[in-house]
């Protein structure tokens, strides 16, 4: 820690353990893990993370108590998920009224998500790889962009930030979570350039078929919450321009509490990606904070897996 | 019901945290366990369970606080079947 004024990343970390001093280690550990290059993305993040929760109804201390929150539960899940070798939501029905139109834990859920963008080692480094390896290396000036379930709008932002798409969309069910994106829009700056609407892609699939517009898409964290995902990615060739890619982030062997469809190892995840009409272009595997990749694999300790994929056949 | 030994219990961990059985002694702190965290945790839990034909309750997951009390508490078990 410096001994200047106290960096949002600081400041973010000491609230958590204020609340939660058991937690310490971990965030030291996954603070450890980080190159010197992640370090400074942390901090980038925090200060982006800072500025959407001062332009909200909650403070930090709140989004620590909720981060806590969803850690205790995610925690709980993990132990079902070791006993019974399954996800124990069963339904997008039972997960839609326990959590998404439960909006009193939504908002529990989505504070304390947007914390783990930045404690979590293994979702730093998906922003790391979405940022270097996705908007940097494998986006060109003109193009239109989509984001699919874009949650609480980092994503979106961080490609606003790139400058160069010509036309961005952002596509949600949910009212809340549309909610969320448009507040960090209009905090960090992108509201003017993105349509935000409530749109399900199953259900545009008949009109749009053949005629995509988009030439990148996003589908972060999105799979595992639908009991079929290979639908929603066969839908979404049907919005893809030509040329196309498809950005996914899915994590593989990853319980928590609206998760449904359970991907036991990365290949399982590509195979879902090429039955939904795709061809896989580049992808990594990043295992949860503390965990090599071999270890987590072994002990079925959650990865998230990076899909970058055209359209096949093309 | 297997009975775990103690050796066997410290491998059981090891292979969990990637550290050597001789590193983990009966005294110590499972948090001061090289590379222990709240998912080993999970993960020892569950495995016990699978080998040695039981579930614990979260009060028994509570009170797993040393490798001695892991080795307490599997006794116990042992002797309530």
């Amino acid at each position: 820690m410096s001994s200047g004024p106290e960096s949002a990343l600081e400041s973010l970390i000491a609230s958590v353990i204020s609340v939660w001093p058991e937690h310490k280690s971990f965030i030291e550990r996954s603070l450890g893990e980080r190159s010197e290059e992640e370090m400074e993305l942390s901090r980038r993040i925090a200060e982006k993370i800072a500025s959407i929760i001062e332009g909200g109804d909650d403070d930090l201390a709140q989004y620590a108590k909720d981060y806590r929150r969803v850690c205790e539960d995610t925690s709980q899940e993990q132990l079902k998920f070791m006993r019974t070798k399954k996800y124990s939501a069963d339904s997008f029905e039972t997960v839609n009224r326990q959590v998404y139109q439960n909006a009193e834990y939504m908002a529990t859920y989505m504070n304390g998500l947007l914390l783990t963008e930045v404690l979590w080692r293994n979702h730093l480094g998906c922003l790391s790889f979405y940022i270097n390896e996705f908007l940097s290396s494998m986006c060109e000036p003109g193009q239109s962009f989509l984001e699919i379930g874009p949650g609480h709008g980092l994503l979106l932002h961080l490609a606003c930030e790139r400058g160069v798409f010509s036309e961005m969309a952002g596509w949600d069910i949910s009212e809340e979570s549309l909610e969320r994106t448009s507040h960090c829009l209009r905090i960090l700056g992108g509201a003017e350039k993105v349509e935000l609407r409530i749109q399900d892609v199953l259900a545009l699939y008949d009109e749009t078929n053949g005629g995509g517009r988009y030439e990148r898409i996003v589908l972060s964290e999105v799979l595992e919450h639908l009991p079929d995902p290979v639908k929603i990615l066969r839908a979404l060739k049907a919005v893809a321009a030509p040329g196309a890619l498809l950005y996914i982030n899915v994590p593989v062997n990853a319980p928590a509490i609206d998760h449904i469809s359970l991907f036991r190892s990365a290949e399982e995840a590509h195979k879902a990606v090429t039955d939904g009409g795709w061809e896989v272009v580049k992808a990594k595997s990043i295992p949860a904070t503390g965990y090599s990749l071999e270890r987590a694999r072994r002990l079925r300790v959650a990865i998230n897996e990076l899909v970058v994929a055209a359209p096949a056949g093309e | 019901m297997i009975e775990m030994t103690e050796i066997e219990l410290k491998e059981m961990i090891g292979s969990i945290v990637d550290c050597s059985p001789d590193q983990i002694r009966l005294e110590m702190l499972l948090e001061d366990i090289p590379n222990w965290d709240s998912l080993a945790t999970v993960i020892f839990v569950s495995e016990l369970e699978n080998v040695c034909s039981f579930i614990l309750s979260p009060s028994d997951i509570e009170s797993l606080k040393t490798f001695d009390s892991v080795v307490k508490l599997l006794r116990t078990k042992e002797a309530e079947i």
